[in-house]
């Protein structure tokens, strides 16, 4: 039905005006979108998103790291890229043959079209939550996925536009591993890399050109193009990543990184590093920020030298000997940017908790910002062109959890963070314009400082908790709260306990919108475009413009979230 | 048409003996020549260079350390395994897509034959393939002289992947006979061999070790020089790998249309087969346990692969005492040299000195990090027994000369005042790490080093009751009194040492004790 619907108008209109040629191409393209094709397509899609996806993520959320849910991403956008090079080129039918001289076209409009539908789903996935990355990381990996899975269409054939993605997709997971690929990979690299979004760009309009040019042939030189078109999609990334410029700002400089064992401050170190710029970094972890700075290191240029302290920054005679410790090793009188990230979470509750936790955690998530930023300041100034980057909270623009979940030594600390960072805007300005100062407010991401914070507070692992831990971390009213989330059975065992804060804790890493690499690609960007205020993540989007928007109802929770009225 | 043409005649023709085996012979030759495979054979170059080669480049030249990321950790079969299953189910698919299954269904051969054929090019193609990039990576190796013996069983156990993969391909293709099944062949092939990789770093044990990319206990330290590679495990993947080629090929024999009665029975046999021998094979691997020298299968052991290998040691004398190690290793008896000669110097005319160094077979236990590591002294006169193992060594994993250098001189102090595999009293700890301050490593790095060997520490990073915010490295009762005997002058440490080195040993000192 559908080959002889189309071969009429071709075989039997003869001539046609301009007119009749826009009717026509309409008519072609309706026929091809209703014929098997672009269903099966969009079926296909949805349904190797679908299974990728839950496979991936099911069984990553309990074992996986960033790089695990950076693989999950990739995976099911080269998935999507390899169903779009398949459907929009070959092999065809009589049905598509029939439309003759708009082949190509068709072809090229099927490509994009499909493009756009798994752009779309897969920017629906982040917004939501279960995919990692921005809508610009989205775009610029899927885009090159497909750009590859095209050249591959037309060097290989048809059916075989998926081998470009598949390669593409090992090679990212080797670089992903952490081995030496780096400079070919676009994909492993932050989004703000401008070779990395140049080779995508170049890789996808070739691509579409390949699909347009060679379109309307079934047969060609197919042995002439197989080598050529991988050569073709995958050297001008190589190329052209090693000729881009690298991101120079930070080059040369000389960072400072509280907090370096892990998460945020970890990934700061490794990103800097790669950058350009010498780091110092510090934890009460020496272990960890050792690691970190081998991890940092590994990926530097020679010139950059990355060191990692042990040290407590809640004690001031700590911050000073690790300020004395890090510009004897680096050999610098000043230091050009600092990071004061390190914090924990627990003192929940003024009412409940002991003096002795909730002065813990306002020390460390205060005090360790204000000795930070005394010891270190002269420093900035002697730099000539210094930052001061404070991290406070989402907690430090809302004071609360939600309902029932405490969190008052954390909130206050990131409150006092908050408000003297601000006050040092209008300080720095009159009395130190070489230096200014940036504050960070982080949502939900991926960190350790759950498991963090129970170690600062001497607890072991919760596989080895005592049931006196796990009645004081898990009061009776959570509980309720647990059981009524069907996250924890009425009457639990001490086995079932340790599960259920095992699961917090791992689930707080796991399940967040959004992970420590990319959280520190958001501060460095935003630290680069000389933002002083940097919201990281949705979540803190929205409670800032939610509590700004009704500061009457900041703690009225149903109001505050309610869509009517909210910005 | 030609064929069906041809086919009756051909059929009522006397058949000689050697007719059938030709007439496959001459079939599997035109499925060769027009298989798709060599098409992306190019391809796979390239990722296997780039995924395979490549990172062998920066290790070590040692054969264990060359191929542990290619044939150990398995990415040789993750290069290959996703393309090979997804062109296996275009050849599968072939005749479903071109709509001739009726007509191929009535020539003079039947149909399981033929898909039999077509699959066999497909993967004589593709372990072919397999087999030249391994070969032309090991002759690579071979060409750069690295040291100890090739893992030539693991090589046969990808092969048996690879041609699992294309089995599994082919029946994808010839159930599901679409544009799609090529892509969709070999994103689900990625997947697998992704969750197998995954799998196997969360489950170290059980059946869990069959899986054909789980990297858990492939390789031990040192494998292939002063002990073989066990067999066990890769024997166990190939039983599965051919168990399951040979059920999915035996699938495709089983609807009406593959042939005749005897025929699908004979592929219904092939396939119980195929499923018993993969299950025996899982069913095997659940009995392993972790030997010092790999995975041991015991249905599958030979008690011979046990023994060590024989070799005549390299030596060095510039630690002060001879220090001997495996010719694999004689690249790195320098730096061996010059790490223990602070030590050796420190030790020089105490009581129980060791007098030489040798090195001993060193075991891997992924579950339990690197414990298990310890250095040992023995016999009279005392031997320093040190177990390298080439995954600790310089260069390996990023691991530098110096990281390397200090790790040797702690397990070797640490053997020196007799803790072995415990941390050892208090009093041990303090003159450990005094000692390892007499020999250049400072107090402040000995906790991250502590943590780095695998050896349990006193200063660990899980704070203890005593400091709640976390304890600053390098400080306590143990450092203070560390401190104090490592400011003594030499020659009244070495005194005091040479006086109570046996006290020390036997556990009966106390920290108030120390000086």
């Amino acid at each position: 039905m559908t080959t002889a619907g189309v071969r009429d108008p071709a075989a039997d209109a003869g001539p046609a005006p301009a007119a009749g040629a826009a009717r026509a191409l309409l008519r072609l393209a309706w026929l091809y979108a209703v014929s098997r094709r672009l269903p099966a397509a969009l079926a296909l899609m949805l349904a190797l998103g679908a299974l990728l996806w839950s496979a991936l993520h099911w069984h990553w959320s309990i074992a996986g790291g960033p790089a695990a849910r950076e693989l999950i991403t990739l995976t099911v956008q080269a998935g999507a890229a390899a169903v779009v090079a398949v459907s929009s080129y070959g092999p065809f039918g009589e049905a598509e043959r029939a439309t003759g001289r708009w082949l190509p076209y068709l072809r090229l409009g099927t490509a994009l079209v499909l493009f756009a539908v798994a752009f779309g789903a897969l920017t629906a996935g982040a917004a939501a939550g279960t995919l990692p990355g921005g809508t610009g990381g989205q775009l610029r990996d899927l885009a090159g996925f497909t750009g590859l899975g095209l050249l591959s269409a037309a060097a290989l054939g048809g059916t075989f536009g998926w081998t470009g993605p598949m390669a593409y997709l090992i090679v990212t997971e080797v670089a992903l591993t952490g081995h030496p690929a780096t400079p070919w990979v676009w994909a492993a690299r932050p989004p703000s890399d401008r070779g990395a979004a140049l080779c995508t760009a170049a890789v996808f309009a070739a691509g579409l050109a390949a699909v347009t040019m060679f379109g309307g042939r079934e047969t060609g030189r197919r042995s002439l193009y197989a080598g050529l078109g991988f050569l073709a999609g995958l050297l001008p990334v190589g190329v052209v990543s090693q000729m881009a410029e690298p991101d120079r700002w930070f080059a040369g400089k000389l960072a400072v990184v509280t907090g370096g064992g892990s998460g945020m401050g970890r990934e700061l170190a490794c990103q800097l590093a790669a950058a350009g710029c010498s780091v110092a970094t510090c934890d009460w972890h020496a272990d960890e920020v050792a690691e970190t700075a081998v991890r940092a290191q590994a990926n530097a240029a020679a010139e950059v030298l990355v060191t990692g302290h042990g040290g407590d920054v809640s004690d001031e005679e700590q911050v000073l000997r690790f300020r004395d410790e890090l510009l004897a090793q680096h050999g610098r009188d000043h230091v050009d940017l600092v990071f004061a990230n390190a914090g924990i979470g627990g003192g929940s509750s003024f009412v409940n908790d002991s003096r002795e936790d909730w002065e813990r955690v306002f020390a460390n998530d205060w005090w360790s910002v204000y000795y930070c930023a005394r010891a270190f300041l002269p420093l900035l100034i002697a730099s000539g062109d210094g930052v001061l980057v404070n991290t406070s909270s989402v907690n430090g623009l809302w004071a609360s959890l939600g309902p029932g979940m405490t969190n008052s030594a954390y909130a206050t600390a990131k409150f006092a963070v908050r408000g003297f960072t601000e006050s040092l805007i209008e300080d720095l300005r009159t009395h130190a314009p070489q230096v200014r100062v940036a504050l960070v407010l982080p949502g939900h991401v991926g960190t350790d400082i759950v498991a963090n914070s129970l170690r600062a507070r001497g607890l072991p692992g919760p596989g080895q908790m005592t049931g006196a831990q796990l009645a004081e971390l898990l009061p009776p009213g959570a509980r309720a709260g647990l059981a009524k989330a069907g996250l924890l059975p009425e009457n639990p065992s001490l086995e079932e306990l340790r599960q259920t804060m095992a699961r917090m804790v791992n689930d707080f890493r796991d399940k967040a919108p959004l992970t420590p690499a990319r959280a520190a690609t958001i501060i460095l960007d935003g630290i680069r475009a000389g933002a002083w205020r940097i919201l990281v993540g949705r979540d803190a989007a929205m409670i800032d413009a939610a509590v700004r928007a009704k500061p009457d109802a900041a703690y009225d929770y149903a109001e505050l979230f309610s869509q009517e009225g909210s910005a | 048409m030609t064929t069906a043409a041809a086919a009756p005649a051909r059929a009522r023709r006397p058949r000689t003996r050697t007719a059938a085996p030709v007439g496959v012979a001459r079939l599997l030759r035109i499925e060769l020549r027009r298989n798709t495979m060599p098409w992306l054979l190019p391809l796979i170059a390239a990722l296997f260079w780039f995924d395979s080669y490549r990172p062998s480049t920066t290790m070590p030249a040692l054969w264990v350390l060359q191929t542990f990321w290619n044939l150990g950790q398995g990415h040789t079969i993750i290069d290959f395994g996703p393309f090979v299953a997804g062109v296996a189910a275009w050849m599968g698919s072939r005749d479903g897509r071109r709509n001739v299954t009726d007509l191929a269904t009535t020539t003079a051969r039947p149909r399981w034959t033929v898909q039999l054929i077509t699959w066999a090019a497909t993967a004589i193609w593709a372990v072919g393939g397999y087999l030249v990039f391994v070969g032309a990576m090991f002759a690579v190796y071979a060409g750069q002289h690295v040291q100890g013996q090739p893992p030539w069983w693991w090589v046969v156990a990808g092969a048996a992947a690879v041609a699992a993969f294309s089995a599994a391909g082919f029946a994808a293709g010839a159930f599901v006979p679409s544009r799609f099944a090529a892509p969709l062949a070999a994103f689900g092939g990625f997947l697998a061999l992704i969750m197998s990789s995954q799998t196997g770093f969360n489950d170290t044990s059980g059946w869990a070790w069959i899986l054909p990319t789980n990297s858990n206990g492939n390789f031990q330290p040192d494998s292939g020089m002063l002990y073989p590679y066990l067999p066990d495990l890769p024997l166990a993947r190939i039983m599965l790998m051919a168990g399951l080629t040979l059920a999915l090929l035996g699938l495709t024999g089983l609807p009406a249309r593959a042939g005749g009665r005897t025929l699908r029975r004979a592929a219904a046999v092939v396939t119980v087969a195929g499923l018993a021998l993969a299950g025996t094979a899982i069913g095997l691997v659940d009995a392993a346990h972790l030997g010092p020298h790999g995975v041991v299968i015991p249905a599958l052991h030979d008690a011979a692969n046990d023994r060590t290998l024989s070799y005549t040691p390299v030596c060095s004398r510039a630690a002060g005492v001879p220090v001997c190690v495996n010719p694999a290793y004689e690249s790195g008896l320098a730096g061996l040299s010059a790490a223990l000669t602070p030590v050796v110097r420190e030790w020089s005319g105490l009581p129980g000195a060791p007098d030489r160094a040798v090195q001993t077979p060193a075991v891997y236990d992924s579950a339990n990090g690197g414990s298990g590591q310890i250095m040992t002294i023995s016999g009279q006169p005392a031997v320093l027994g040190i177990p390298l193992g080439a995954l600790g060594i310089s260069g390996a994993f990023g691991a530098t000369g110096g990281q390397v250098g200090g790790e040797l001189q702690l397990l070797a102090e640490h053997a020196f005042v007799g803790a072995g595999e415990s941390r050892g009293t208090r009093a041990q700890q303090a003159v450990e790490a005094a000692l390892l301050q007499g020999t250049g490593l400072p107090f402040s790095q000995q906790p991250a080093l502590l943590s780095s060997t695998g050896l349990p520490s006193w200063a660990p990073p899980v704070p203890d009751p005593h400091h709640p915010d976390g304890p600053p490295p390098a400080t306590g009762p143990v450092y203070d009194a560390a401190r104090r005997l490592a400011a003594l002058p030499s020659a009244a440490r070495h005194a005091w040492l040479a006086a109570h080195l046996a006290a020390l040993r036997s556990g009966q000192l106390t920290l108030a004790q120390l000086p």
